[in-house]
């Protein structure tokens, strides 16, 4: 089991590492747009795509990790003041849902990759194949709902215990 | 069951979920999601779910937000804070309750590089408060000094809570951001009017600081230069049309690592800390906004906004009142929940009724954002009181809590000011246009 969170959230923070990364890119090209533009006359072709497709790495890749340091906010002012007890069956509860929540919500991403790659989308203006930013986003969705998982084994685990 | 009364049960389920710790993006995805698929079809649903991550996650306008959290994030970790505090302290420090008095206006000098209230109140809070128990000021009104003038981080702009305004209910950022600035100038004036009463009532709350030269005052002022200039840029480049927000945002962000970097004071760990910091908020933030477009989706199906928005105008109250109405229950919000979540939950429920009853949705977001200032200092929830416990952990909670009575008092007077002259909020985007 341990081993197991280990990996996990391992690479929840190396994607965190490249979504940091992919987000110096973006506003690398944003100035280099900016300054091509005001001072040379001639933008960069393709800002708005290529600010928008890294977009998805920078928040797709983000947000496991954000859940692994428990950077979702909650509202603890009612929980609190229950039981541990209550507070763990309360977890299982939630983590379960949420679980199944993200699970749905990455078959759907990947159907809907699936759609962009059979029509062949394309950004608007530089032409670059949507299908790999939606497959981030889908592993990005994934690795949420894995790291919930995790979070749902663990709960049930300290409910067990008691 | 009508459409309404889905809605109505859909929103009752989503605060029962908030309540029982379920983290808030979910929360809506969740409700949204089933809601939806009630009202409509499931497979409808279903393809909301699939499009909503991906298109929320790759739109360029929603780049602006990790952008100027970075910038914020940047300025947090490169010391450009202390030079601030130097200098307002220089200038104002051997006056009574001095020291805090260029506490807040330093944190107003970092809130226009920063759009954060609670980077604001942190950075300004390891500098600030050392040096207000140095010269043995009272630790209420120290902390509470600290932990108030965090929040003009969101009014001076730039502003997180503008930008997500903005793409909520479809205003001009650049406007928003201007808009907040002569705002945020008076909400400081009041917060530095405030200490200065206090401490002729009671000068045991701030004993002024030594004196320093006119020299020394001079010089200070190099400290803060190149902060002007990124203001200026970011500020004045949006206003002026020269860029996107997104755009002010990455010159932003980029102008913060080049003055970090010339000035030598981002290291390795500071640069790590502060992308991490940023990566942090800037998902939690957008997931927020991914999941409250599924939910927003749910609600305009479900009419809830417009039947709202009906029943409003038919009521025989003045705007006023319903106005008034508004702001309390935003002030409540905020007092309970994460005062940003609780804005992205409920303005499209609520911006509708502010327009219909004719008041301009630019300075209703200068309001929200004072309204979001009083949730970030109130109890139980309030955000930035966190933070400097955090960095003064031997200071009761109930110590800084009753420190802010006083700042909050003058968001009220700000409020009401803005009420009576909403041209405060209203002339620099009227003279942008």
């Amino acid at each position: 089991m341990s081993n197991i969170e280990r990996i996990i959230n391992t690479i929840s923070r190396w994607i965190n590492w490249i979504a940091a990364t992919a987000l110096i890119a973006v506003m690398c090209v944003v100035v280099i747009n900016v300054v091509g533009r005001g001072f040379f006359e001639t933008p960069l072709k393709g800002t708005v795509d290529l600010v928008s497709l890294f977009g998805g790495v920078v928040l797709g890749w983000a947000i496991a990790y954000t859940q692994v340091k428990k950077g979702h906010i909650t509202i603890e002012i009612l929980v609190e003041r229950f039981s541990k007890t209550t507070q763990n069956i309360i977890s299982v509860v939630v983590y379960a849902i949420s679980m199944l929540l993200f699970a749905i919500i990455t078959w759907q991403t990947v159907k809907f990759g699936i759609k962009t790659f059979e029509v062949g989308e394309l950004s608007e203006v530089i032409r670059i194949p949507e299908t790999p930013f939606v497959a981030v986003v889908a592993i990005g969705c994934l690795m949420l709902t894995l790291v919930l998982l995790i979070d749902l084994i663990k709960s049930i685990l300290t409910v067990v215990k008691k | 069951m009508s459409n309404v009364t889905v809605g109505i049960i859909g929103i009752v389920i989503m605060v029962l979920l908030m309540l029982f710790r379920m983290p808030i993006a979910f929360t809506m995805a969740l409700v949204g999601f089933l809601g939806f698929a009630f009202l409509t079809s499931m497979s409808g649903s279903l393809y909301l779910l699939s499009t909503a991550f991906y298109f929320s996650f790759t739109s360029y306008t929603m780049m602006v937000i990790p952008l100027f959290i970075l910038m914020g994030e940047v300025a947090f970790h490169s010391g450009i804070s202390k030079r601030l505090y130097n200098t307002a302290y220089n200038w104002l420090g051997a006056i009574p309750g001095g020291v805090a008095i260029a506490t807040i206006a330093a944190c107003a000098g970092f809130a226009a590089i920063c759009g954060s209230s609670p980077a604001t109140a942190a950075t300004m809070g390891t500098v600030a408060l050392p040096e207000m128990k140095k010269y043995k000021y009272d630790t209420s009104f120290a902390t509470g000094t600290v932990a108030a003038g965090g929040t003009l981080g969101i009014l001076i702009p730039p502003s997180i809570v503008l930008i997500i305004y903005g793409i909520q209910t479809e205003q001009s950022i650049g406007k928003l951001f201007i808009a907040g600035l002569l705002p945020g100038i008076l909400l400081a004036t009041l917060f530095i009017l405030a200490l200065l009463v206090m401490c002729r009532a009671r000068p045991f709350l701030g004993p002024p600081a030594g004196k320093t030269s006119f020299i020394q005052k001079i010089k200070s002022l190099s400290g803060t230069v190149e902060m002007l200039i990124l203001f200026a840029l970011v500020i004045g480049g949006l206003m002026i049309g020269w860029f996107t927000p997104t755009e002010a945002g990455g010159v932003g962000a980029a102008g913060a690592f080049i003055i970090a970097l010339a000035r030598r004071q981002l290291n390795w760990q500071g640069f790590k800390e502060s992308l991490l910091g940023t990566m942090r908020t800037g998902s939690m933030v957008l997931l927020i906004i991914a999941c409250a477009m599924i939910f927003s989706r749910f609600l305009t199906m479900s009419r809830i906004p417009m039947a709202l928005a009906d029943w409003v105008g038919g009521l025989d109250a003045s705007p006023l009142v319903i106005l008034l109405c508004i702001m309390l229950i935003y002030f409540l919000g905020g007092c309970f929940m994460d005062a940003l979540s609780f804005l992205i939950v409920t303005i499209n429920i609520f911006f509708p009724v502010v327009i219909e009853l004719g008041y301009n949705g630019i300075w209703f977001g200068v309001i929200i954002v004072i309204l979001m200032e009083t949730g970030a200092i109130t109890p139980p929830v309030g955000l930035n009181v966190y933070v400097i416990k955090g960095i003064a952990p031997d200071v009761p909670l109930e110590t800084i809590f009753r420190g802010i009575v006083p700042f909050l008092v003058m968001m009220f007077v700000c409020i009401a000011i803005l009420l009576v002259f909403p041209n405060i909020a209203l002339i620099l985007p009227g003279l942008a246009q």
